[in-house]
């Protein structure tokens, strides 16, 4: 009898007129594509670079780097903008056995750690002074990760934990979350820490073994814009991590204030896979740089309440590498293929690959 | 590069996503949260549509990954959240609930997300022992174990056989496991 009633129940709920829904599949499909790229990311450039670390020892001194490949041939269409150089505020000084630091996502104002172990991925985000809020035991954190979303991450703290080096911690639950914790710490006043890890203690001991400042190496970039635009600077990157080096396969320009949806320059390097830009439809063909590309529209529209803004996406193939560009709104100048135009590629040697992501 | 998979996965889900969201209702009791784990659902879907576009069963597919999501969902710092347009608006409560129907709801929701989820799948979407356990990667014994325990749990909770007696006006028209297919159907 419970079971014809929970049938009944069942039934019944979903037969409820709903709300509107606030899910998109615009949403989902361009969610789905960044993490697509940045899986490719980890996947692709991870093995690049522990090859290279190999190769290094064994080919110091033997060979030089090659030139750098299709070199812009003009100068930046715009007056220079400061190259802000996004840095990983710290690095772990401890992991749970079999756990690795994988990937980084870095903005202004945070940095996001993954950590791929025997439980899966776990994230540790380390959030810049100011950049949270606490009242009434709510933890407010604004989104400037637009990979992941537009809303705020909001932590309501439950307890207090046992401190950290004589700082204040705190055990939280996330807004919308289920009866999971994660954890959130007070590192210093105004600077939070939060922790994913299934065990408290794992959480605990991979705070407390943060080495914080400039131990993290510089993040080294596959590409090198040239040109410049005016108000157009880097908001964010995602980087693999492998051997000690952070390599950036893909990279945001834009404007702080943008919709972090849609930011208007995304440029995406990675190691080349037989086929990449051969699947697009109705692209156009041309050549820049003595690169072949294809550059197709992405019309604008509109689904469930999400606009998406038109745009263009470009995809090369070149120095054993996959290009990607996506411009998503009109910008003064801007084109996937202007930026491709002043695109420097440094090809698969790490050697060759720059700290600054605008020459 | 993307546009076929786009065009496939954007057909695919305008179809689907009514019956979507009706599950993801059911497994978090709440429009607001079921709307943040169908999106999540949908994203994952799109990382992995040409496996999903590959299966047997499409709509299983599917469905594994939105329950398996619901099981595993950790709201943390970052990868959990999604990009939303707006707020949700709540709706009503239907008007002509009864107290039994109310505690059973409330029981529901008390749940373990597993143990609702078991339920979901064995009673709403009328999947038997395995098919239940292929959709949520456990194995049939845990299936089966689950659905003791939650059944167990909302009889401890709920006086469907108060002092008044079974209302058998409230007596469901039909046994679970059968009857018309749901929308969201097919085998795992």
């Amino acid at each position: 009898m419970l079971e014809h009633a929970l049938a009944e129940l069942f039934e019944e709920q979903a037969s409820e007129n709903p709300p509107p829904t606030h899910a998109s599949v615009i949403a989902a499909t361009r969610e789905g594509r960044t993490r697509r790229r940045h899986r490719a990311v980890i996947s692709i450039t991870a093995p690049v670079l522990a090859a290279a670390a190999v190769l290094a020892i064994a080919l110091t001194g033997v060979l030089a780097g090659p030139a750098p490949v299709a070199p812009a041939q003009h100068g930046g269409p715009g007056h220079a903008l400061p190259a802000r150089i996004l840095r990983l505020t710290a690095m772990p000084g401890w992991l749970p056995s079999g756990a690795a630091l994988k990937a980084v996502v870095v903005t202004p104002h945070a940095s996001y750690l993954s950590i791929f172990g025997r439980g899966g991925e776990q994230q540790v985000s380390l959030y810049r002074r100011g950049w949270c809020s606490l009242r009434a035991s709510k933890l407010t954190c604004p989104n400037d990760n637009p990979t992941v979303t537009a809303s705020p991450f909001v932590l309501t703290l439950t307890g207090p934990a046992p401190a950290i080096d004589g700082r204040a911690a705190y055990w939280g639950r996330p807004d919308g979350g289920t009866n999971q914790t994660d954890e959130a710490f007070l590192i210093a006043p105004g600077n939070w820490v939060v922790a994913t890890f299934p065990s408290r203690a794992d959480d605990t001991a991979v705070i407390q073994h943060l080495i914080f400042g400039r131990t993290a190496p510089p993040v080294r970039y596959l590409a090198q814009l040239t040109g410049t635009w005016p108000g157009l600077g880097l908001l964010y990157l995602t980087a693999s991590y492998s051997r000690g080096m952070l390599a950036a396969g893909q990279w945001v320009l834009g404007a702080p204030g943008f919709p972090v949806s849609f930011p208007p320059v995304q440029i995406s390097v990675s190691r080349a896979v037989p086929g990449y830009c051969n699947g697009a439809t109705g692209g156009m063909r041309s050549v820049i740089n003595g690169i072949q590309v294809t550059i197709w529209p992405q019309p604008a529209g509109e689904s469930h309440g999400v606009r998406s803004p038109a745009g263009q996406t470009l995809c090369a193939a070149a120095a054993g590498q996959d290009i990607q560009i996506d411009v998503y709104r009109t910008y003064p100048g801007v084109t996937a293929a202007s930026i491709f135009a002043h695109l420097r590629l440094f090809g698969s040697d790490p050697a060759n690959w720059s700290t600054r992501p605008i020459g | 590069m993307s546009s076929h998979r786009d065009a496939e996965f954007t057909e695919y889900m305008s179809v689907r996503m009514p019956s979507l969201r009706r599950l993801a209702r059911l497994l978090c009791q709440d429009w607001s949260r079921a709307d943040d784990l169908l999106q999540v659902a949908m994203t994952k879907t799109y990382v992995h549509w040409s496996r999903a576009a590959g299966a047997d069963n499409i709509d299983a597919y599917v469905r594994a990954i939105l329950v398996r999501e619901f099981v595993q969902e950790r709201r943390t710092g970052w990868a959990s959240r999604v990009t939303l347009a707006s707020r949700p608006i709540e709706t009503t409560a239907p008007a002509d609930d009864h107290d039994s129907a109310l505690d059973l709801r409330a029981a529901v929701a008390a749940l373990p997300p597993r143990q609702r989820a078991v339920l979901v799948l064995r009673y709403y979407c009328d999947l038997n022992v395995d098919q239940a356990a292929h959709a949520l990667g456990c194995t049939p014994g845990t299936i089966k174990s689950q659905t003791a325990k939650a059944l167990t749990t909302l009889r401890g909770s709920v006086a469907l056989t108060d002092h008044r007696g079974p209302d058998p006006a409230r007596q469901p028209a039909r046994p679970a496991g059968h009857g018309e297919p749901r929308e969201v159907a097919g085998n795992a």
